[in-house]
């Protein structure tokens, strides 16, 4: 017979009748083995821990529910199974406060999962916190930067000098082109550069004074 | 409510996982079980005759695995802490009851079927039968630690076994066949399942020649 045997602490084949499979989880629960023989009518066999107590399971048979039902009184009713120094139902307790003991492990390591979340939670607030008072010192230096800048109406009035100075030297320069051509072109070509750069500046300004004050003009 | 019956079964030890492998395919109805050196063939039955309808499978069983037979309708004997266990109680509780010192007043507890030795000392065990005790506990207590099922009464128990020794009898009686003085070949050297009957080759002799293997013998047949 080449069949498999399966321990209480291994992974038991499942059966395609979930009824069968809820037999099999409790015998492996209560330290049965499996002969697995998967042959086509025949799933397997399962013993006690001494032996004395087997049963077979088939595949497909007819009142499979009903043995499989039989089959967990079998189980239970077996003296040698987990529990076997006292009674089934001492076994029955031990199992029942070993089920809560798993459920309270569970709940402990939830616990301390929920500790280190929140710890990580708080460093992070921590950090954004730190990082927002940089941005904030930042912001209020730019704010002090910004409080120091000219407003537009003095930057107005420094292009306005600045054009009339631009002014004085282009008349000086076309009085010169007469006499010494060579020597007033350069200084009128500046000139010129010197209008364009005056004029983009003064558009900057009326742009910044409109964003300022949106409601004038 | 389902019936069940168990057949125990001779010549099968199913303590061992090997011997399900020679249970045949038509016998996968059957739910086959060994209870320590007991093996089992429970029959589940929803019949309205459960008594013919175990009788059958019996049959069945002597036909189909050679070898095998049932022996009688299988009684359940149970301790005191068997008793507490399958019905979810103290041992001293079960003991109480069975001594009639408690719950006795409906109906008294189901006098013991056996009474064994516990070994040095003298004392002594009493065992009870199971489909007694639970029809007991059912009425009595109102618990059932046997959902479910239901067991033949002992007159059902009583004729159920009249009709497997009948069985039994009938299965054993060879019934020989004339075959003339022509010889037979045949390969039959256990019993084994002709159609209806077991086949046994006995009284065989070598056939006459040395570069012969063959028997000469009497072939017998047993119709079940």
């Amino acid at each position: 017979m080449s069949a498999q045997r399966y321990g209480p602490d291994d992974t038991w084949p499942l059966h395609q009748k979930p009824y069968w499979n809820k037999a099999l989880a409790e015998a492996r629960q209560a330290d049965w083995t499996l002969t697995f023989i998967d042959a086509p009518h025949n799933f397997g066999v399962v013993s006690c821990p001494a032996g004395e107590h087997t049963f077979g399971v088939d595949k497909t048979a007819v009142g499979g529910e009903t043995k499989s039902k039989e089959a967990i009184k079998k189980i239970r009713w077996c003296q040698h199974g987990s529990g076997q120094s006292g009674s089934k139902v001492r076994a029955r307790q031990l199992e029942t406060v070993r089920q809560g003991l798993i459920i309270a492990e569970a709940k402990q390591d939830a616990q301390e999962d929920l500790d280190r979340l929140e710890l990580q939670l708080r460093t992070a607030a921590s950090n954004v916190e730190e990082v927002l008072l940089a941005e904030q010192e930042a912001a209020l230096q730019a704010a002090i930067d910004v409080d120091q800048a000219p407003d537009p109406e003095t930057l107005s009035a420094e292009l306005d000098d600045a054009t009339a100075t631009v002014k004085r030297s282009e008349s000086v320069a076309k009085a010169l082109k007469v006499g010494r051509p060579t020597l007033a072109k350069p200084l009128l070509d500046r000139a010129n550069e010197a209008h364009e750069r005056i004029a983009a500046l003064q558009d900057r300004v009326a742009t910044l004074r409109e964003r300022i004050c949106p409601d004038v003009g | 409510m389902t019936v069940k019956i168990p057949l125990r079964l001779r010549g099968l030890d199913l303590r061992d996982a090997n011997a399900y492998t020679h249970i045949a395919p038509d016998l996968a109805e059957l739910s086959w079980e060994a209870n320590g050196g007991v093996s089992l063939a429970v029959v589940y039955s929803d019949d309205q005759f459960p008594v013919a309808a175990a009788a059958d499978w019996a049959r069945r069983v002597a036909k189909l695995m050679p070898g095998v037979e049932v022996a009688e309708v299988h009684d359940e004997l149970v301790s005191v802490s068997d008793i507490a266990a399958r019905a979810g109680v103290a041992a001293e509780a079960a003991r109480l009851w069975a001594a009639g010192k408690r719950r006795a007043s409906l109906r008294p507890f189901p006098a013991p079927r056996q009474v064994v030795g516990r070994g040095s000392g003298g004392k002594s065990m009493s065992l009870y039968t199971w489909r007694e005790v639970v029809s007991w506990i059912r009425d009595v207590i109102g618990i059932d630690p046997d959902e479910g099922i239901d067991y033949l009464n002992e007159a059902e128990h009583a004729y159920l076994n009249a009709e497997l020794a009948a069985n039994a009898a009938s299965a054993g009686a060879w019934h020989p066949i004339d075959v003339g003085t022509t010889n037979i070949t045949t390969d039959v050297r256990g019993p084994r399942c002709v159609g209806r009957g077991v086949v046994r080759l006995l009284d065989v002799e070598p056939l006459d020649g040395p570069s012969t293997t063959g028997r000469r013998g009497t072939l017998r047949v047993a119709l079940t």
